[in-house]
């Protein structure tokens, strides 16, 4: 009996702490916060802008927008996509983008005002029902993105300047034109990812973007490195991608650092001078210690003869 | 001791039972190899076979013949080759962004599960700093520095401790002695020792030691951070470094200027970002020639926790 009323105590205890967690987890956004109205007005080119920072600072917890792949955080971080995010204002996104909590950083150190809102007009994209709030808070459909399919890279290399460009081209009703407002990257392999050698460009109204690649990055032994060229926006246009070996960089020899003589070297890689003044002490004590021991031996003969 | 005895009574048992299915698996095996046998001579029937890549598919009896599986695993002596040499024409560094850190302890966890190490026990360990009495706080991991100018591998009696030709400093339980030399010559602490029974020789983990991965662990050696040289084979981030939820690390090879971050892979310019960001080493003036550089806790993204702070102004009260 006794045992039961304290096991329900302890089961009380439980629930309790358990819903105060649950209540302590509401996230509350001051008032005054929550109205506030975006600083920017929604476009194209403000959601591009949020999507790459959203690939940058905030994919790596929330995953890919509606897809739900978050990591398994306590507190979780949801999908931006989902209706926690788009029944909230946005004051209220901005204000958690802003001041941060727990697993969530304080965005307001590493992005700017004006990039915090990008990201929010990102995420507003995803949200069927949103309605802009205040005056500047509308989504502008500009219908800049290219539309074709089919899409091919066509590269040219200009190797004084160590420039490429590229031209995109696609196919809209059977025929082919190239294909202005893609996003193009510029990317060097390296052993653990790829490496931008600039900003995404934007393919101009001929379908033609360009980007200069560096003369200064180490590649292998001749210079050679690897290049990829390819559509960032691989949602629309699929996996389209470009690459090929140049020897753009600098040559890069590579000298095995502990080969030779070195201070942190095994037996056989000792340095010659440590080698050399080491056998000398240890000679010169040994032999003063003989010698010690000699004059000693004498000293003893010389008083036994007397 | 009544303890030792139940484990004895509990490992029999193993033994017992594991006898008796090798031995079941032998004579199944023995019969499904006669069966083979026989069908050579035999009517030359069909036998379905499930190949390596899962599809079933139909044999002729008389084709099947018996595999001899090679153990994939190398032996102590390749591994030890392998490890003493390191990878040719690489020259790993870590930079780690001091301003992300918010002590969520990720990267210690992913250590310890991958060394086998005890929880007091620290390849990796994230620190609580204060510079001085009113300089804002901040937490900083540290990983071994594996110096250029090593102070530990040159005190060590019998080059269990060594560098190798791709930066990392490894450590050899088989010749470790455990003297302790290294960790004395060590500025950083970076060296553990296994001063009682480790979680290797309690669990009874018996596989072939990979200096790469220093497990097992044995008692009375030295244990260290490896730069996880065995994913670096792999070509894959170490395991701190592709644990951090906060995007801490970036990780690459010097020698590409090149560096990885473990949480965005995001990959940048190893140059510029220590360039931009006035990157530092731990005590430059020692002459060590650190290969993890740290960057400024400038603009932290996560506060300073209120708890940590007490602890830190009480210690601080006790040191005056």
């Amino acid at each position: 009996m006794k045992e039961n009323i304290f096991k329900s105590a302890l089961l009380a205890i439980i629930v309790l702490s358990i819903s105060f967690s649950a209540t302590a987890q509401v996230w509350e956004v001051p008032s005054d916060k929550k109205e506030i109205t975006p600083a920017i007005t929604f476009s194209m080119k403000t959601k591009t802008q949020g999507k790459d920072i959203y690939a940058k600072s905030c994919k790596s917890c929330h995953g890919d927008i509606g897809k739900a792949n978050f990591l398994p955080l306590n507190p979780a971080p949801n999908d931006p996509g989902s209706e926690r995010f788009s029944n909230q204002t946005d004051g209220e996104l901005f204000f958690k983008l802003t001041e941060g909590r727990g697993g969530m950083p304080a965005f307001k150190s590493q992005l700017a005002d004006n990039e915090r809102w990008a990201v929010i007009s990102y995420i507003r994209s995803f949200h069927a029902d949103y309605k802009p709030t205040g005056g500047g808070g509308e989504i502008v459909e500009e219908s800049s993105a290219f539309t074709g399919t089919n899409i091919k890279l066509f590269v040219n290399k200009d190797q004084v300047n160590l420039e490429i460009t590229i031209e995109v081209q696609g196919n809209v009703d059977g025929k082919t034109v190239s294909a202005p407002g893609v996003r193009v990257g510029f990317f060097i392999e390296r052993n653990f990812g790829l490496l931008s050698v600039c900003e995404p460009v934007t393919t101009n109204k001929n379908g033609i973007a360009k980007a200069k690649f560096p003369g200064d990055l180490p590649g292998d032994s001749l210079g050679n490195y690897n290049i990829i060229i390819k559509l960032i926006d691989d949602d629309l246009y699929g996996n389209v991608e470009y690459k090929e070996t140049l020897s753009w960089g600098k040559a890069f020899i590579y000298e095995n650092p502990i080969e030779g003589n070195h201070l942190w070297g095994n037996n056989t890689s000792v340095p010659l001078w440590l080698l050399i003044s080491y056998i000398s002490v240890v000679l010169f004590v040994l032999i003063t210690i003989g010698w010690v021991v000699l004059q000693m031996l004498k000293l003893k003969k010389a008083g036994i003869k007397k | 001791m009544s303890n030792k005895k139940q484990d004895k009574g509990t490992s029999r048992r193993d033994f017992l039972k594991s006898s008796f299915l090798m031995g079941a698996a032998t004579v199944t095996g023995a019969g499904l190899l006669s069966s083979f046998k026989g069908a050579e001579e035999g009517s030359g029937e069909m036998v379905k076979v499930m190949t390596a890549n899962g599809d079933l598919v139909e044999v002729d009896a008389n084709k099947l013949k018996a595999v001899k599986v090679d153990s994939i695993d190398l032996d102590l002596n390749e591994l030890q080759k392998r490890g003493r040499e390191g990878i040719a024409g690489k020259k790993w560094v870590m930079v780690i962004d001091l301003a992300k850190c918010r002590n969520a302890r990720k990267c210690m966890e992913a250590c310890q599960h991958a060394h086998h190490l005890k929880p007091e026990q620290h390849h990796i360990n994230v620190l609580q700093m204060q510079e001085a009495e009113n300089t804002a706080p901040f937490y900083m991991p540290k990983p071994c520095m594996h110096c250029d100018n090593t102070p530990c591998t040159k005190v060590c009696p019998v080059d269990a401790t060594f560098k190798r030709q791709d930066g990392i400093v490894l450590i050899d339980n088989e010749r470790c002695i455990g003297c302790r030399f290294c960790v004395a010559a060590c500025p950083y602490s970076a060296r553990v020792f296994n001063w009682s029974e480790t979680l290797d020789e309690k669990n009874g983990f018996e596989e072939t030691y990979d200096i790469e991965l220093n497990v097992p662990q044995k008692k009375g050696t030295i244990s260290k951070c490896l730069f996880s040289a065995d994913r670096l084979r792999k070509d894959e981030l170490p395991y701190c470094v592709s644990s951090c939820p906060n995007g801490t690390y970036w990780f690459g090879d010097m020698n590409e200027d090149a560096v990885t971050n473990g949480t965005t892979g995001e990959t940048v310019r190893f140059s510029e970002l220590i360039d931009k960001n006035d990157a530092y080493t731990l005590m430059p003036e020692l002459g060590t020639k650190s290969n993890v550089y740290y960057l400024p806790a400038k603009d932290r993204i996560f506060p300073f926790s209120e708890e940590d702070k007490e602890n830190l102004n009480r210690r601080n009260e006790h040191s005056h």
